[in-house]
């Protein structure tokens, strides 16, 4: 197999473009910025809280936490992906590349969601305090499923991102819209629980929330997992269409 | 290299480029010049595959530039035309990531990268941040970018707008190196730029194509038929225009003053008059007399700020 093979293949492009993306994050004061505002809270309110003050061998709060401040977090993120190269006109180097327009979303996606994996390591030292002090007493098979919920959660929230960073030049703007995106989506599962039947079953199908929370008491259902890839596939279809769209204008 | 026909661009009632045809070859440099708007960047544009066209095709290096987008891209650097450029990365680092979108094999990454700096005059400035660079280090740096995965295809979009005249003198002699070994496609509307760097001119107005030559078969094509003579003499501009309205034969006379009390006078005519006019004004003090030819700035105003026909 030559080069050109495996390079017409589409995923060598992904992964550099992923990686221009990260690497932007970490020598950006947004990346760190947006990482110390979701770590701090988190340690107060998923760790220090609970762990510390109420003395429980738990990462319940860790997990119950992180989706809410991801909502704030995630669009923060996002924003600039795609806004802010059409701003400054990098889009047209970068789109007049041999780079097609979902090689270029699932790369501008995949460095996010690498960067919000790497936000994510410094909770591990929780689990590591947790493991030090009270290993007998930890439910390791529900830490994990909680932490396959915050990746599946990540993923989704973060091609929404890039969703609403394609619809505008303007950051702050695209911040807004998948803020807006991330509130609906989350909140229609707070509705589906107190609204009534059969209502209340269509905002529990849509709803994050309450499939967020299957993920937190350990249990993984494929129709979660299924639901979270598919907001994550859907978004960044969306994406690279409204970046076609620019063609026949 | 190019192949481009009955391309046309419309933007919902405005039509951008309208049925332009042109064909470049192998190894040509092509002065791309109109006025602001006259559709030059949307030609690029397409081009480069950034958008579509409504009708016509194009193609690059025989690869359909819609349907084979991606070979016809990978063949081909562009330089936008603000020069746009991640001010976070350092220079090398940029041209390493272009080179991996672009699809240079990792063995020859290294080496392409310095074929870029040095023959962008970048070689000092590897380790730098572009955000950190002056405007004339970036302009190289675009055309650095736009090479770097030897493309056979340079396309050009005002290359020199924005940079002081050494600067400008700079990226004239980067792009006639760079027009040793590629196609290049420059645009402008800069005419002594197109003059000194292109073997062939396009002249663009309102989307159609309205000349196509070297500059100086452009600029031979106006002066046919017609011969302008510039006089400088010294002496009021009455006693000159008295004295150049009993030669015979001058279609038109314009005269200005100059400091001095010398007068400056444009004279046009169908046949050779310079003797004629030599003689009527040696006694007021004949100080300069040369016949004009059009010059390509001639062509463009000519050609660029008629009417459009109407059909």
């Amino acid at each position: 197999m030559n080069y050109d093979f495996i390079w017409n293949l589409g995923l060598l492009n992904v992964i550099a473009l992923a990686r221009r993306e990260l690497h932007a994050y970490f020598v950006s004061w947004i990346g760190w910025g947006v990482a110390a505002l979701l770590i701090i809270p988190l340690t107060v309110f998923g760790y220090l809280g609970p762990v510390i003050l109420n003395q429980t061998a738990t990462m319940a709060q860790v997990f119950s936490t992180l989706p809410i401040l991801l909502i704030f977090a995630m669009p923060l993120y996002t924003m600039r992906l795609i806004a802010e190269e059409r701003s400054t006109g990098t889009l047209e180097i970068t789109l007049t590349a041999p780079v097609r327009d979902w090689e270029f979303v699932l790369g501008k996606w995949l460095g996010v969601v690498g960067y919000y994996v790497a936000t994510l390591v410094p909770t591990l030292a929780y689990l590591l305090l947790l493991v030090h002090d009270a290993a007998g007493s930890l439910d390791y098979g529900s830490i994990a499923a909680g932490y396959v919920g915050l990746l599946l959660v990540g993923m989704a929230f973060a091609a929404i991102g890039v969703l609403a960073s394609s619809l505008t030049r303007n950051q702050i703007l695209a911040a807004a819209i998948a803020w807006a995106a991330l509130l609906l989506i989350w909140a229609l599962g707070v509705i589906g629980l107190i609204a009534q039947p059969p209502l209340g079953d269509v905002f529990t199908y849509a709803g994050a929330s309450n499939r967020f929370s299957a993920f937190q008491q350990g249990d993984i259902q494929l129709h979660d997992v299924v639901y979270f890839l598919t907001i994550a596939a859907g978004s960044l279809f969306l994406a690279a269409r409204v970046l076609d769209s620019r063609r026949w204008k | 290299m190019i192949e481009v026909q009955g391309l046309t661009k419309r933007y919902g009632d405005r039509t951008a480029i309208d049925d332009l045809s042109f064909q470049v070859p192998n190894g040509q440099v092509l002065g791309f010049l109109g006025p602001n708007g006259a559709g030059k960047s949307t030609t690029m544009r397409i081009l480069t595959g950034y958008i579509s066209a409504s009708e016509g095709r194009a193609s690059i290096a025989g690869f359909d530039v819609f349907g084979d987008s991606r070979e016809a891209r990978r063949r081909t650097g562009y330089l936008p035309e603000t020069t746009p450029l991640p001010g976070e990365l350092r220079v090398a680092d940029y041209l390493a990531h272009l080179c991996r979108i672009r699809g240079v094999p990792p063995g020859k990454r290294r080496e392409r990268i310095d074929f870029a700096l040095t023959s962008c005059g970048l070689e000092e400035r590897r380790h730098e941040i572009i955000g950190r660079l002056s405007r004339g280090l970036r302009q190289r740096v675009g055309l650095a970018q736009a090479v770097v995965h030897d493309p056979e295809l340079l396309i050009l979009d005002e290359p020199t707008s924005g940079l002081d005249p050494g600067q400008t003198r700079e990226t004239r002699q980067l792009i006639r190196e760079l027009g040793k070994h590629h196609t290049v496609v420059l645009s402008s509307h800069i005419l002594p730029e197109v003059a000194a760097t292109c073997e062939r001119v396009l002249i663009i107005s309102r989307g159609r194509l309205v000349a196509d030559g070297t500059p100086n078969e452009l600029a031979g094509s106006l002066r046919e038929g017609r011969m302008e003579v510039e006089l400088v003499v010294n002496g009021a501009s009455d006693a000159v225009r008295a004295q150049l309205a009993a030669v015979k034969g001058i279609a038109s006379v314009e005269v200005s003053d100059l400091p001095g009390g010398e007068t400056h006078a444009v004279v046009a005519a169908d046949t050779d008059l310079r003797p004629e006019l030599a003689r009527a004004v040696i006694e007021l003090g004949l100080l300069e007399l040369r016949s004009r030819s059009a010059t390509l700035e001639d062509v463009f105003l000519q050609l660029t700020t008629e009417e459009p026909a109407t059909e």
